[in-house]
């Protein structure tokens, strides 16, 4: 009992780690769509950015932001109506609530989940100086 | 020598001959634990994967619903039904692919003219059910098999809802000429002028270009009687930027024998209303303006057309007849005013709504000057505040600015019209 016990202890924990990062996950993906979508009728780069943080529930900074387009028409110009915006973040997730601590505890490494989803809308509106992807 | 039972006995305290039995609870307690934590696992990965899905769906029927745009709205009979189904089908595709989404995982697609905001004779909407694929990492073990993961999405395509309300005002387009709308279309019947800069002159009776309407009162007659608050009511109703009270035109379509039993389908003349009062509620309408400045304009204060409306293909000078989409913002300078034949001579006469047109209030021009904020000829009162002369008559003003939609009696008041901004929205 005693030897078994901590085993599923431990897994319990890393049960919850993989929840919460699974929770993580769907906020950003819900982020970085809310983002894409503002980044389709909006021409301010910088609305888009702060859309995405704010859906994110404090999981995400401006910095982990990046916003940029594409030219799909090809007519040598991007941020046109009809062109792409493409919304991404970049976001790791280092196991913590219980089981990354006690891995640590014993000197293995604590697991990390690295998060980058991103969603591509296209553009109603025209931007200008719109960086390229 | 001690047998095994009867060491584990001796060992764990217990007694010989149940040695081993909390062994077997731990180990099937084990097993459940670690089923149900797998199988929670993926269904966590499921859930997640759905909701990739619903974003790859999302994404990709509003990118085929953007193609729908080029259509002809002016003569729908001048498109091609398969070819727009092939273009909206590709961008589709297009969306999908930058999703990661491959062709054979956008299912159920159809692009087909649905009605689904309202009556149209262009295809107006496309449908996909987007599939993702998500493995059963640990139920498998157990025997589970990973379901079928799938999101669908509808994206339509209509026309922009122009106002929060109707504003109480109506404009007579058989009365005395004007720049403001002529016979477009040659069927003998005149039109907003759509896009061109007009004034629409109030107040004065003989040559009134717009005026009230009455107001539905729902049995009393205190909206729209001037003499028990009626004018009070509705500039009240201007200030509000739309008939959204209690008072408010009822039936906005109305069968023209029925006007006098005063279900509200009839609007009525009343006169004086283009007074400093009248400028002083459209004043304060607009006063709340500035959020499509803010986004999309030179943020000096003004939403202008530009600012609220931007051609479908980027063009930054579009031609009279682009096709239009409206931006992501709100302004109080666009109202939907009734649009009447003539006024009648006599006032309390029943007086049919024709259509509504979309106007976009540039500013107020009194005899000697314009200003776009509508402030009054001393320049005073421009923020919104209590008007010092409020109980002074002294005439009329012009409402300048320019129509941008007209949405005609023929048929429901969503209907898209060749004049009519458009809208993409998800329905599903």
């Amino acid at each position: 009992m005693a030897l078994v016990l901590p085993i599923i202890f431990v897994f319990i924990l890393l049960l919850v780690d993989f929840g919460t990062a699974l929770d993580r996950r769907e906020v950003l993906q819900h982020a970085v769509r809310e983002g894409a979508r503002r980044g389709a009728v909006t021409t301010n780069i910088s609305e888009i950015v702060n859309t995405t943080v704010a859906q994110s529930q404090g999981l995400l900074e401006a910095d982990d932001v990046t916003v940029c387009y594409t030219d799909m028409n090809g007519n040598g110009r991007r941020g046109d109506p009809g062109d792409d915006v493409k919304v991404g973040v970049n976001y790791t997730y280092r196991f913590s609530v219980g089981g990354g601590e006690l891995l640590s505890a014993w000197g293995v490494t604590v697991p990390e989940i690295e998060m980058d989803p991103w969603a591509d809308m296209r553009l109603e509106n025209s931007v200008s100086g719109a960086p390229k992807c | 020598m001690l047998n095994w039972e009867e060491a584990a006995g001796k060992w764990l305290g217990g007694h010989p001959g149940e040695g081993g039995q909390a062994l077997i609870l731990m180990l099937l307690a084990i097993t459940v634990i670690f089923a149900m934590g797998a199988i929670a696992l993926d269904f966590g990965l499921w859930l997640t994967e759905r909701q990739g899905a619903q974003k790859d769906a999302d994404s990709a029927s509003l990118a085929g619903a953007y193609e729908l745009l080029r259509q002809d709205f002016a003569d729908p009979a001048d498109n091609d039904p398969p070819s727009v189904r092939a273009a909206a089908e590709d961008a589709v595709y297009d969306w999908a692919k930058l999703n990661d989404l491959s062709q054979a995982d956008v299912g159920k697609l159809l692009v087909a003219d649905t009605d689904c905001l309202g009556p149209s004779q262009v295809i107006d909407s496309v449908s996909i059910a987007a599939e993702h694929h998500s493995p059963a990492l640990f139920t498998s073990i157990f025997g589970g098999v990973a379901p079928e993961i799938g999101a669908p999405a509808t994206a339509c395509l209509g026309s922009a809802s122009t106002a929060t309300g109707v504003l109480p005002m109506a404009i007579q387009i058989r009365g005395p000429s004007s720049g403001c709308w002529a016979d477009l279309d040659g069927d003998g019947k005149a039109e907003p002028r759509l896009g061109v800069t007009c004034a629409l002159t109030l107040g004065d009776e003989e040559s009134d270009h717009a005026t009230s309407i009455r107001l539905y009162d729902n049995g009393s007659d205190d909206c729209s009687d001037r003499n028990t608050g009626g004018y009070d009511e509705w500039r009240d109703q201007v200030e509000k930027g739309g008939a959204d009270s209690e008072c408010h035109v009822y039936n906005y379509f109305p069968d023209g024998n029925r006007c006098n039993s005063d279900q509200g389908g009839c609007a009525y003349v009343l006169p004086g209303v283009g007074s400093d009062r009248a400028l002083a509620s459209f004043r304060r309408l607009i006063s709340g303006e500035g959020e499509c400045d803010e986004k999309f304009g030179d943020r000096d204060g003004i939403d202008e057309l530009r600012e609220i409306l931007v051609a479908s293909d980027g063009d930054p000078s579009p031609p009279g007849d682009a096709v239009f989409v409206r931006r992501d913002c709100a302004s109080p300078r666009l109202v939907s005013l009734a649009v009447v034949g003539r006024f009648p001579n006599q006032p309390s006469r029943p007086m049919p709504i024709e259509a509504f047109a979309t106007f976009l209030i540039a500013g107020c021009e009194t005899e000697d000057r314009f200003d776009t904020r509508c402030s009054d000829d001393d320049g005073e009162n421009n923020g919104g505040g209590e008007e010092e002369d409020d109980d002074e008559d002294d005439g009329q003003f012009r409402l300048r600015g320019s129509f941008v939609d007209l949405l005609v009696s023929s048929g429901a008041a969503d209907e898209i019209s060749k004049w009519s901004p458009k809208r993409i929205i998800l329905v599903e």
